[in-house]
């Protein structure tokens, strides 16, 4: 129906148009109504669509104006009906063009709203360029020439209000404007290039200086195209991101990726990523099921994995009516990989979490057993020791005399390894102490063991435990096995952000076989990202030597 | 002639202890007790008694106590597998004259009650801090043994001062998650509220680093 009302309005319209050709030329009175028909054919398309039906009726009823001037006209006129006409739209066509947009912009009304907001700004930017281009046509230019510029103004008008009306988003208003600066910019550039030479040339009396000039100026202002583009795309991306991920940005970001100890802070970085790529501020990650509270003004996205939330991106778009459709987009896109950012992260935290746990319970464990040991053969080995002690005062045989030795010796072995290998003995002291106290056990009996310590701050629990055991095993290997009389004993932190650990020993050398001792270390030194090696050193005895990170999980 | 009462509850280290008591000129064994209310029961005054630390049916140093308000005359020396600093004091400041580890050479467990006898003070090796805590019990009840790790890296940051929303922040979390796994905390803990959950957090050595 509406469709077809425009069509006639648009026949009504266009009939003083189709009356005016006499011959081949037009009457001047007749062309003044060749820009009108345009709102009828734009009229059919927005009531065809059935978008804002309200736009299309008052473009329909704009494409009636002609037919309406020439009935205006009609009364005063005799068979000079075209003059009448034409004097008419010369009195009028201002005011006429005025009272059009005021329609336009009652048709097209106002929301609150940036969609709302931006298509009225165009409507009335494109309004004042047509009044104003309607005024200085109406005081300069002749009938006939204005009623061109008329028709011009009036098809843009409709052309323009179709695609306001269409359109279901718009880009903000300043990226346009920088597009006229960055246009306005070149062809300023080859003017100025063009003038300069023109003057230049004229002076130097070279041939043809005018066609000289405009080929200056055209070069110029292509050789400045490149830069004036360059400047649009950067001043666009800081405003509202690049749309992408340079090369450059991946790089900045990613660089210091292998000193991350928690694998958590891959997410600061992959939040890091959607704000360079979409423009946003303020970009933040949450890891889990539950939802985060949103900051007023955020916006915040769940993050799926085969159906399951894994996390929810956060976004503060610095702007209350919320994210450019363009970033938006961008964000959608993305979503799917952040979410598997997310699992990953999630689950090395899980693992993360695991190895701990073990880890305790395997101290816990440790101790457990070293404990029992302790408190059950403990006492055994004493009550033996001060038995056999007591016969051998009493009646002595050489199996007493050979078994009070060994039993001491046992009860020094008891002693070292409850010592030694528990991390109970860290529970309340720090790790100097508990070492000299631990020296001080072996310390003696015609043996020397000598301790360096240069540790500059507090190590993570784990590591200390591991640098505890490392010295108890290094300094029980050089007295069982290599049989030394002297060993010496240095921890000291490096620079490089490790704890070092060397156990030397004037030992008997040779090659030496790692043991259960010895390798469980190895492989904590390994988790804990160190490691432990063992070998011969070049005066004699053996070199004990771990490193151990001390950043981690303090 | 010194007269020695000893009390410890394993026979092995009784019987040896006894033993050797009794192989020693100038010691005589006058009583043998394996538990604090045999050792009570006891009539016959000693000069100097071993006693052990740990007793089924009580504490050594209590015993101790009791015994010296009987007999004010008493030496006595506390004999443990322990030799952790708080025990040391403890016994000393309830007035025992000595402290010796089980494990010291039996000569020098023969020695200390001499020395106890004559009325001086005995500190054995081991309790004069070369072993300390690394002769370490069965392991200390720890409260926060509950906990797995992805608990205790909130309640590390919670000992830390930092308010919820922080530690979410922190740990990449929702204030909600970080909120039910408190509360989860709490349960397994058996406590009612934060800052109980902080205190046991804080004595489990937590915050430090």
């Amino acid at each position: 129906m509406g469709v077809v009302v425009a069509a006639v309005a648009t026949g009504f319209g266009a009939l003083p148009l189709l009356a005016g050709f006499a011959g081949s030329s037009v009457s001047t009175g007749a062309l003044y109504g060749a820009g009108w028909p345009a709102f009828g054919v734009a009229a059919a398309l927005l009531l065809d669509r059935g978008t804002e039906p309200r736009v299309g009726w008052a473009l329909a009823a704009l494409a009636l104006v002609p037919a309406a001037m020439v009935v205006i006209a009609l009364p005063t006129a005799g068979d000079t009906v075209w003059s009448r006409v034409e004097d008419l739209w010369r009195a009028a066509d201002v005011v006429v063009v005025l009272l059009t947009l005021v329609l336009l912009a009652w048709a097209m009304g106002y929301a609150p709203g940036r969609t709302q907001r931006r298509r009225l700004f165009w409507l009335l930017v494109w309004s004042a360029v047509v009044v104003g281009t309607v005024v200085v046509a109406d005081s300069t230019l002749d009938a006939r020439a204005e009623a061109v510029v008329l028709t011009l103004g009036m098809w843009s008008l409709a052309g323009l209000v179709t695609r306001l009306t269409i359109a279901s988003e718009f880009r903000p208003v300043d990226e346009p404007l920088v597009d006229v600066v960055a246009v306005a910019l070149i062809l300023a550039i080859g003017a100025a290039v063009g003038v300069v030479v023109r003057l230049a040339g004229t002076r130097a009396g070279i041939p043809a200086p005018v066609p000289t000039a405009a080929f200056a100026a055209v070069m110029s202002t292509a050789l400045a195209w490149p830069a004036a583009a360059w400047w649009r795309r950067s001043w666009l991306a800081r405003r509202y991101g690049t749309g992408t991920l340079t090369p450059a940005d991946v790089a900045s970001i990613t660089a210091d990726l292998h000193h991350l100890t928690d694998p958590r802070e891959l997410l600061a970085k992959a939040a890091e990523m959607v704000a360079a790529s979409s423009g946003h501020p303020e970009v933040t990650l949450v890891l889990g099921m539950d939802s985060p509270d949103v900051p007023p003004g955020w916006v915040d996205h769940p993050l799926l994995v085969g159906g399951d939330r894994v996390g929810t991106l956060l976004l503060n778009p610095d702007d209350p009516e919320g994210p450019e459709p363009r970033q938006a987009r961008l964000v959608e896109q993305l979503l799917p990989t952040v979410a598997l950012v997310c699992r990953a992260v999630g689950l090395a935290v899980e693992a993360e979490h695991a190895r701990q746990d073990v880890a305790r319970e395997r101290d816990a464990e440790r101790a457990r057993i070293l404990g029992d040991l302790h408190d059950g053969l403990g006492p055994v080995l004493a009550g033996m020791s001060m038995r056999v002690q007591a016969e051998l005062r009493r009646s002595p045989t050489p199996l007493l005399e050979s078994l009070a030795p060994e039993l001491a010796e046992a009860r020094g072995d008891l002693r070292r390894i409850v010592s030694g290998l528990t991390p109970l003995a860290l529970h309340d002291s720090d790790l100097a102490g508990a070492l000299e106290r631990l020296i001080a056990t072996f310390d003696g009996d015609g043996r020397q063991v000598e301790l360096e310590i240069a540790v500059e701050h507090p190590l993570p629990r784990e590591v200390t435990v591991a640098v505890y055991r490392s010295v108890a095993e290094g300094i029980t290997n050089a007295l069982r096995h290599g049989r030394a009389s002297h060993v010496a004993v240095r921890v000291a932190t490096t620079v490089a952000g490790h704890v070092a650990v060397d156990v030397r020993d004037d030992g008997v050398g040779g090659p030496i076989a790692p043991g259960v001792g010895l390798t469980s270390l190895q492989q904590r030194a390994e988790q804990l990202g160190g490691s432990l090696a063992v070998r011969p050193h070049d005066e004699g005895g053996v070199l004990l030597h771990v490193q151990l990170p001390t950043k981690g999980a303090a | 002639m010194t007269k020695v009462m000893v009390v410890d509850d394993h026979p092995i280290v009784l019987s040896g202890l006894s033993a050797l008591v009794e192989s020693e000129d100038g010691l005589e064994l006058v009583a043998a007790a394996r538990t604090a209310a045999e050792a009570r029961a006891i009539t016959t005054e000693p000069d100097v008694a071993v006693l052990d630390l740990e007793l089924p049916d009580g504490d050594g140093i209590e015993l101790g106590t009791t015994l010296k308000r009987t007999w004010p005359g008493l030496r006595i020396v506390m004999l443990t597998m322990h030799a952790d600093d708080q025990a040391v004091i403890r016994s000393l400041g309830a007035g025992m004259d000595g402290y010796l580890l089980k494990d010291s050479d039996p000569e020098d467990v023969l020695a200390a009650i001499h020395t106890a006898a004559r009325g001086a003070l005995v500190l054995g090796r081991g309790a004069s801090g070369a072993v300390v805590a690394a002769a370490a019990s069965a392991p200390r009840t720890d409260a926060l043994a509950a906990l797995d790790a992805r608990d205790l890296e909130i309640l590390e940051l919670l000992v830390q001062g930092l308010p919820t929303s922080q530690v979410a922040a922190r740990l990449f979390l929702a204030p909600k998650t970080v909120r039910n796994r408190v509360s989860e905390m709490l349960t397994k803990l058996g406590v009612a509220s934060r800052d109980e959950a902080i205190a046991l957090g804080q004595a489990g050595g937590l915050g430090r680093s």
